[in-house]
């Protein structure tokens, strides 16, 4: 396959290691080796069984340069998150004209990756070399191998902030590049905080976005990450959240994904400490004949730890939609109580979904569940709402937003709310 | 305002309803009766527009239009409104949005103001003690774990809120205590006018003795067998179903050998 060679990796590591002022050519050139002897998964690959990369391999992919800084933010940042302050990256480098953050002391760290990111990610990367094996990720690789930026955060103890944006544009210069971004947050012990990743993209444009994000939750913080991948309908995205948690912390997940011909978007958490809990929750939009895939893992690694997750899926004209949720539970991590649900809608007789549980349960005493459901709207319900004289489009959204709003029941966020509700009253006015 | 003429209709290829011919007049109350299989069901999903009937002979015209050519929601438009048997409940809508929704519907196609939820809220309040109804119920998930007097409650709340010109009953008895039987008959019984017709259709006579009738149809095998005042109700309590179907087929059945 020679979607992106060998070689386009290689100049891109040397590229980047002439000047290395973040030092990350170490990390970098270790991957290198790794993604040189690659293989790029087929369904063949246990981590991608459900998904046919196919469409993307037949493109090739370059790394590109600087894009002009003079683009309208409103185009890419849905209206309801603009008021929140922001740091932005535009077709993978970082942009400080789009970016609006409030002066900070020293009580948090919100920047492009620096110097100073470095050490961090060493650390969070420490503690996945524990579990890599169960996720032996070719994208992941060749994202450390190519990376130059990402956001850094770090909140330090017992600090708390407001939602806080990060955003990814991907402009038409962006055609046929590889992006790749690597995020590395830090929530040390009893902060908070609220970070929203959001993913845009340019309409038919087609490029591949990478990006991973490193998260560490120490003892006693909570997150609630939420992330929206809005890519161009022609882009490819391939993504991941990895988390780790501590005694204690607790991580709400929100992942919507819309956009993208293929994308895949994974959240993992390794509940490495008693105490800690997660709440992982996800809905998924697809029509045309997109193919939206996620995979979430949720690892119980210690007693006392409890997780939930509630994934949704409305799969419209020739769309796929997929869901594999892995669940470990470790031999000791006794206690451990985890339920998991993905539900899925299908909105015509083209569409199809799949949903997939995985439970390795290795300990006793511990109460886990799992389901998956996928239905079609209900002819009656229809009825009704149209003999109280809503007309059929509106009858057909409320029915779609009642079903997609679950799983935006236990998140605050009412611009968040108000944003999926408007892309679902689009997509359904657009699609059915 | 509504006349039906000869009206077959059937599902998947079955003929329920055999020839129905009756007209009610504005300020009308009609009662529907007839034992279970009878049609009663399917007489009031073909005048709402549910598109699983199809009517295969006949006419229905509803204000000097054609009722059968309208969609489902131009009827609601129109001033047709269907209290269900069997309310549908859908968790994830809020019963007091889904209410504002299908008000605003009604009122926007009526080229009325629609109303703010402000404005909304105060008078789903005051139609909400027509029917007694627990204001609580407004904030939960339309219908979602509601009782069956709950549910029947929500849809005379929702008839009071549309204001119909025409409203169809739904076995709307079924399943209520004599309090609750009481509340929604003293709701429906409000809102009766010159303007407003009702068309009730019960299987027993209790709930006619709270909404009195201007006439008696009785329905057997799709068909009315016999009309009648307020009084033929009375008699069918005491003789049953019985006397009027078998003489409607004009036949004793026959003792198999």
């Amino acid at each position: 396959m020679n979607w992106i060679s060998a070689n386009t990796i290689e100049e891109r590591v040397k590229d980047l290691a002439k000047t290395d002022p973040k030092g990350f050519n170490e990390l970098r050139t270790n991957y290198l080796s790794d993604v040189k002897s690659t293989e790029w998964p087929t369904h063949k690959a246990e981590l991608f069984r459900n998904l046919d990369l196919g469409t993307l391999y037949k493109n090739t992919f370059r790394f590109g340069g600087t894009s002009p800084s003079d683009i309208s933010i409103e185009t890419y940042l849905p209206e309801e998150f603009k008021s929140y302050p922001r740091l932005v990256f535009v077709d993978g480098l970082p942009s400080q004209t789009l970016s609006t953050l409030a002066p900070t002391d020293s009580s948090v760290v919100i920047e492009p990756l620096s110097y100073s990111s470095k050490d961090e990610l060493k650390s969070i990367l420490k503690q996945a070399s524990s579990s890599d094996d169960n996720y032996p990720n070719a994208f992941l690789k060749l994202n450390s191998a190519c990376f130059d930026t990402g956001a850094h955060i770090k909140i330090k103890k017992k600090q708390s902030i407001g939602p806080l944006v990060v955003l990814f544009i991907a402009t038409p210069h962006a055609k046929n590049h590889l992006i790749s971004y690597k995020n590395i947050l830090t929530i040390e012990p009893h902060a908070k905080a609220e970070i929203i990743e959001i993913y845009s993209g340019s309409p038919a444009n087609a490029y591949l976005t990478t990006a991973f994000s490193h998260i560490h939750i120490q003892e006693n913080a909570h997150l609630h990450h939420i992330k929206l991948q809005l890519e161009s309908n022609d882009a490819f995205h391939i993504g991941g959240t990895l988390v780790f948690q501590d005694e204690n912390s607790s991580l709400k997940s929100f992942a919507l994904n819309t956009g993208c011909q293929i994308s895949r978007t994974d959240v993992l958490t390794t509940l490495q400490a008693s105490g800690s809990h997660c709440l992982l929750n996800g809905l998924y939009y697809g029509n045309h004949s997109q193919t939206i895939d996620q995979y979430t893992s949720i690892d119980h690694a210690k007693p006392h730890a409890s997780s939930t997750e509630l994934y949704k899926g409305i799969l419209s004209d020739e769309s796929h939609g997929g869901f594999t949720g892995k669940i470990i539970v470790r031999p000791h991590a006794q206690k451990s109580d985890s339920k998991q649900m993905c539900r899925n809608l299908l909105l015509s007789k083209g569409a199809r979904a799949d949903a997939i549980p995985q439970l390795e349960i290795y300990a006793d005493d511990v109460k886990c569940s799992h389901g998956a459901t996928i239905g079609e709207l209900d002819e009656e319900e229809i009825f009704y709402l149209r003999s109280r004289g809503l007309d059929s489009e509106s009858a057909r959204h409320m029915l779609i937003s009642a079903f997609a709003n679950e799983t935006l029941e236990p998140f605050d966020s009412n611009p968040l709310k108000r944003f999926v509700n408007r892309l679902l009253e689009q997509k359904v006015m657009d699609h059915g | 305002m509504l006349k039906v003429d000869n009206l077959h209709a059937s599902i998947e290829g079955k003929e329920i309803l055999k020839g129905l011919s009756f007209e009610v007049k504005a300020g009308e109350v009609h009662a529907i009766m007839g034992p279970n299989g009878s049609g009663k069901s399917t007489l009031s999903q073909v005048l709402a527009g549910r598109e699983v009937y199809e009517v295969t002979q006949g006419s229905v015209t509803y204000q000097g239009k054609n009722l059968l050519e309208m969609s489902v929601e131009e009827r609601a438009w129109a001033g047709i409104f269907l209290s269900f048997q069997y309310p549908v409940a859908i968790p994830g809508i809020r019963n007091s949005n889904f209410l504002r929704t299908a008000y605003n519907a009604i009122r926007k196609n009526r080229n009325l103001e629609e109303l703010d939820a402000m404005d909304f809220l105060a008078l789903l309040k005051e139609k909400a003690k027509l029917v007694e109804m627990d204001p609580k119920l407004l904030d939960r998930a339309l219908n979602d774990g509601f009782s069956g007097g709950e549910k029947k409650r929500n849809e005379i709340l929702q008839m009071a809120l549309l204001e119909p010109t025409l409203a169809v009953l739904d076995e709307t008895d079924s399943g209520l205590d004599i309090d609750a039987l009481r509340v929604i008959a003293q709701g429906v019984n409000a809102m009766r006018n010159k303007e407003r017709a009702m068309i009730v259709i019960t299987h027993y006579q209790r709930l006619l003795d709270y909404i009195v009738p201007d006439f008696v149809h009785v329905l057997s095998k799709g068909k009315i067998i016999k009309s009648g005042g307020k009084d033929l109700a009375l008699e069918l309590e005491t003789k049953g179903y019985g006397w009027l179907t078998n003489v409607s087929e004009g036949s004793i059945p026959l003792p198999i050998n």
